[in-house]
């Protein structure tokens, strides 16, 4: 009997049946429809040919040692890839690190009260003549922060402010 | 121990069990690529990575389809992207790359048949690659239509026409 339909089936289990895994049933089947279909009997011969061709055989040494070497690839892409992840996240935290100095340093966040407590630690210091010269350069600069007065300061503060920037 | 016990300890980190799980597979994967690239050199190279990939991929593997398949789909990525690098620098190879001699047939049939086999993996090797890797995951290996079509990338019936339509033409060109 042959029928696109039946061709489609044979074609289907002469793989299987060339290499004599199919049940007896399907085993008369495939044999009887070879008998009367030319056209499914060249297709056997295709595809036993193609069940037939060896494959290329691998270099003995490489192929004995392919399990070990497989682990030992495995095994060494884990180690560099650990190293890599240490990598990335000292990347992204020093990156985190910049934004939120940087975030700090831009939104002015304690820059003044320290800067004011910095200069009011130095004032002590200073001696007046030179702490008047200098503070009037910073102010002249916009350095000074805002809010910072040394009009209240001594003469002997204002020196040793002036003494101790000098030095810095 | 089964397979998925086997596959369960290789997620966990164990060797020795990924290494059974190797062995178990080796030749499989190593004769697809060989069959695709017709080159034992870089068809151990191919099978080599594509068990490096699923030991990184086991996390993902969710057992849907079975673990050899799940392999032949990678080989199968694996293989097309040496076979593209290779088609790029020109080096398409225009013989299978093996030796097919038969010590057991005499000379003239021993070189008749030869011949045979190397035009037939040539002919395999000129199909579309659906129809080529429906063919040869069927005849060699003996998937079902719905395995081929996972690895191949389509439909079960899809898979199934591909399949026929190789068949048809390697009869046109070999019989």
């Amino acid at each position: 009997m042959t029928s696109p339909e039946v061709c489609t089936r044979i074609g289907e289990l002469l793989p299987e049946f060339l290499a004599g895994r199919v049940s007896e049933d399907d085993d008369r089947l495939v044999r009887e429809h070879l008998r009367s279909c030319a056209e499914c009997r060249n297709r056997a011969n295709a595809v036993s040919l193609l069940q037939q061709t060896p494959i290329p055989s691998p270099d003995p040494s490489r192929w004995d040692d392919f399990v070990e070497g497989v682990v030992e690839a495995t095994d060494e892409k884990r180690h560099k890839s650990g190293w890599r992840r240490v990598g990335w996240a000292l990347a992204v935290a020093a990156a985190a690190a910049i934004v939120v100095l940087s975030w700090v340093r831009i939104a002015g966040i304690g820059e003044a009260e320290n800067d004011l407590d910095w200069l009011a630690r130095q004032v002590a210091e200073l001696p007046a003549a030179e702490a008047a010269a200098w503070t009037a350069g910073w102010s002249a600069a916009g350095f000074m922060p805002a809010g910072f007065d040394t009009a209240g300061l001594s003469e002997e503060e204002l020196q040793r402010l002036g003494k101790e920037v000098g030095r810095t | 121990m089964d397979e998925n016990e086997l596959i369960e300890l290789a997620r966990e980190g164990d060797r020795a069990a990924f290494g059974k799980l190797v062995r178990l597979h080796r030749d499989a994967v190593y004769r697809f690529a060989a069959r695709w690239l017709a080159d034992p050199d870089q068809a151990l190279d191919v099978a080599q990575d594509v068990f490096v990939r699923a030991f990184d991929g086991l996390k993902s593997y969710r057992g849907d389809s079975r673990f050899r398949t799940w392999l032949f789909s990678i080989t199968l990525n694996a293989a097309r992207s040496v076979a593209r690098r290779q088609k790029r620098r020109g080096e398409i190879r225009l013989d299978t790359g093996a030796d097919f001699a038969d010590m057991r047939t005499p000379p003239d049939a021993k070189a008749a048949r030869a011949d045979a086999y190397a035009r037939a993996a040539q002919e395999l090797a000129t199909l579309p690659e659906k129809q080529r890797g429906a063919v040869t995951l069927r005849i060699y290996e003996g998937l079902s239509f719905k395995e081929i079509g996972e690895i191949i990338g389509c439909s079960e019936g899809s898979a199934r026409v591909n399949y026929h339509h190789g068949i048809q033409k390697l009869r046109e060109t070999l019989t």
